[in-house]
C-alpha cells in the first residue's frame, strides 16, 4: 500500500512537471512569435513609410515629411488567445524631390509639406490655400502656415512661404472588439444524418483620436550665424482621425460536417 | 522499497523523459521553422524593397497610384511547419550592376509631375516650330521641283537666283525640323517617362537631307 502511494506521487510529479514546463514553453513560444511579428511589422512600416514619403515628394514636387502608423495584432500570452495583442508600429521619413521651385507648377509660396497616415487613413486638413493649389486640398497634408524665410546670406524670401505644422500631441484611443460564434447543428435527415460545426470570429481594430499641431513662428533672420533661435509656437488646427480595420476568420463561410451514423442503416 | 518497485519507478522515469523530450523536440522543431519563416519574410521584404528601389526613384506617373512596393508575405502552411518545406522563394536580390532590377515601364530619368507638364508644353511648342519649318521647306521644295529643272535652272541663275543655295536651305529646314522633333521627344521622355509623339525614325542624321548639316556635325547633337 505504501509502495503504491509512492508510485502515485511519482505519477503526480510527472504531470506537474509537464504542466509547469508546458506553460513555460508556451510562454516562450508566445514571446518569440510576438518578437518575430513585431520585427516584421516594424520593418514593413519603415519601408512603406519611406516609399510613401518618396511618392508624396514626387507628387508635391517638394520636401515632405511622412509619418506612418500601423496598428496590428500579434500573438501574445498577455492577451486573448485568438484576439492577440495590439501592436503599434510607427515610422517617419523625410524626402526632398523637387525640380525648380517647390510645389505645384506656377506656385510661388509652396515650400514643404507634412503628412500623417494611420493604417490606410490619411490625416489631412490643409487650411491655408495657395493660388496654385488645385483639387482636393486635403492632399496637401497637415495644416500650412505663411511664414517669411531667409536664405544663408540673410536675404528675405520674396513671398511668405507655406510651412507645414508640426504635431506635438496625439490623443489616441484604440478599441479592439472581438467576437466569436460557434454553432453546432445536428441534422436528423434519414438520408444524410450529420453534425455541422460552424465557427466564425471577427476582430474590429479601431483607432481614433486627435492630433494637435502648432507652428513655430520664430524666424531666423541670419541663418549664417550659429545663434539658435528660440522657438515661438502658435496653435494650429487640431485634426481628428478615425481608422478602423475588421479582420474576419474564416474569410469565407467556414464549417465542417461530420457524417453521423445513426446505426439505422 | 522492493526491487520490483524500484524497476517500475525507473521505467516510469524513462517514459516521462522520453515523453517530455519527444514533445519538447517536436515543439522546438515547429517553433524553429516558424522562426525561420519570420526570418525568410524579413529577407523577402528586403529583396522586394531593393528590387523596386530604382523604379520608385524614377519620375513616373505610376507614383500617383502606386508605391511600387507592397508587403507580400510568404505563405505559412502545414508543409512549412510540419515538413520543413518552403512555400516559395524569397526572391533574387539585386545583382552587381543592378541587372536584376525589375523597373517599371517608362524610362524617365528626372522630373516631377510638374516638370512633366512643363516638358509637354515645351515639346508641343517645339513641334509647332518644326511644323512651320517643314511647311517652309515644302514650299521651297515645290518651287524647286519646277524651277530646278534643267530647262529653267539656267534661266533663274541668269537672273541671279541661287538654286543650289535654295536647295541647301530646304535641306537645312527639313533637317532642323526633324532634329527639333527629336529634341521634343527627348525632352518629353525625360520629363514624363515616355513621349506622346514618336521619335522620328530613321534618325534625322541618317537622312540624306541632313548630310553635312550643322546639327548633325556638332559634337552636341543627339538622336535617339
Amino acid at each position: 500500500m505504501k509502495a503504491n502511494l509512492h508510485l502515485m506521487n511519482k505519477n503526480g510529479q510527472a504531470a506537474a512537471e509537464l504542466a509547469i514546463l508546458g506553460v513555460l514553453i508556451i510562454t516562450a513560444f508566445s514571446y518569440i512569435m510576438n518578437f518575430g511579428q513585431s520585427l516584421g511589422v516594424q520593418q514593413q512600416t519603415r519601408m512603406e513609410s519611406f516609399r510613401r514619403a518618396l511618392q508624396k515628394a514626387y507628387i508635391r514636387n517638394a520636401s515632405v515629411s511622412n509619418t506612418l502608423k500601423k496598428t496590428v495584432s500579434a500573438a501574445s500570452v498577455n492577451a486573448g488567445f485568438f484576439q492577440g495583442q495590439g501592436l503599434l508600429a510607427e515610422s517617419s521619413n523625410s524626402v526632398t524631390w523637387q525640380k525648380g521651385k517647390p510645389g505645384d507648377q506656377g506656385s510661388l509660396r509652396q515650400s514643404s509639406f507634412a503628412f500623417w497616415r494611420i493604417d490606410d487613413t490619411d490625416v489631412s486638413a490643409t487650411n491655408d490655400t495657395d493660388d496654385a493649389m488645385t483639387g482636393d486640398l486635403t492632399a496637401y497634408g497637415l495644416p500650412l502656415n505663411y511664414q517669411w524665410t531667409y536664405s544663408g546670406d540673410g536675404s528675405k524670401s520674396d513671398y511668405q512661404m507655406l510651412i507645414p505644422a508640426s504635431v506635438y500631441k496625439d490623443n489616441a484611443t484604440r478599441t479592439e472588439t472581438y467576437a466569436f460564434e460557434g454553432n453546432k447543428l445536428e441534422s436528423d435527415s434519414s438520408s444524410n444524418p450529420s453534425i455541422t460545426y460552424d465557427k466564425t470570429a471577427s476582430l474590429n481594430d479601431s483607432s481614433s483620436g486627435t492630433i494637435y499641431t502648432h507652428f513655430n513662428t520664430a524666424t531666423d533672420e541670419d541663418p549664417g550665424d550659429d545663434n539658435p533661435v528660440t522657438p515661438s509656437y502658435e496653435e494650429a488646427a487640431s485634426v481628428s482621425y478615425n481608422a478602423s480595420t475588421t479582420y474576419t476568420y474564416p474569410s469565407a463561410a467556414g464549417n465542417w460536417t461530420v457524417p453521423h451514423d445513426t446505426g439505422n442503416n | 522499497m522492493s526491487k520490483k518497485n524500484r524497476t517500475k519507478n525507473r521505467a516510469q522515469s524513462i517514459l516521462d523523459f522520453v515523453l517530455i523530450f519527444g514533445i519538447l523536440l517536436t515543439f522546438i522543431i515547429g517553433l524553429t521553422r516558424i522562426w525561420v519563416w519570420f526570418n525568410a519574410n524579413y529577407a523577402k521584404r528586403n529583396v522586394d524593397y531593393q528590387n523596386t528601389r530604382l523604379a520608385a526613384g524614377q519620375a513616373n506617373n505610376s507614383h500617383l497610384s502606386s508605391l511600387s512596393y507592397s508587403d507580400d508575405v510568404l505563405n505559412l502552411d502545414d508543409n512549412w511547419v510540419f515538413k520543413g518545406q518552403t512555400s516559395e522563394s524569397v526572391g533574387t536580390p539585386p545583382q552587381a550592376g543592378y541587372s536584376a532590377i525589375d523597373a517599371l515601364s517608362g524610362s524617365g530619368n528626372s522630373g516631377t509631375a510638374a516638370v512633366c507638364s512643363s516638358g509637354q508644353s515645351a515639346a508641343t511648342a517645339l513641334r509647332t516650330e518644326a511644323d512651320n519649318m517643314d511647311g517652309e521647306a515644302d514650299n521651297l521644295d515645290d518651287f524647286l521641283s519646277w524651277a530646278g529643272s534643267d530647262a529653267l535652272e539656267w534661266l533663274f541663275e541668269l537672273i541671279g537666283v541661287d538654286i543650289d543655295g535654295m536647295e541647301d536651305a530646304r535641306d537645312s529646314l527639313w533637317c532642323n525640323a526633324c532634329y527639333i522633333r527629336e529634341k521634343a521627344a527627348a525632352i518629353e521622355t525625360a520629363a514624363c517617362g515616355s513621349s506622346s509623339v514618336a521619335t522620328p525614325s530613321p534618325t534625322c542624321c541618317s537622312r540624306d537631307y541632313c548630310s553635312g548639316q550643322s546639327c548633325c556635325t556638332s559634337s552636341t547633337s543627339t538622336s535617339n
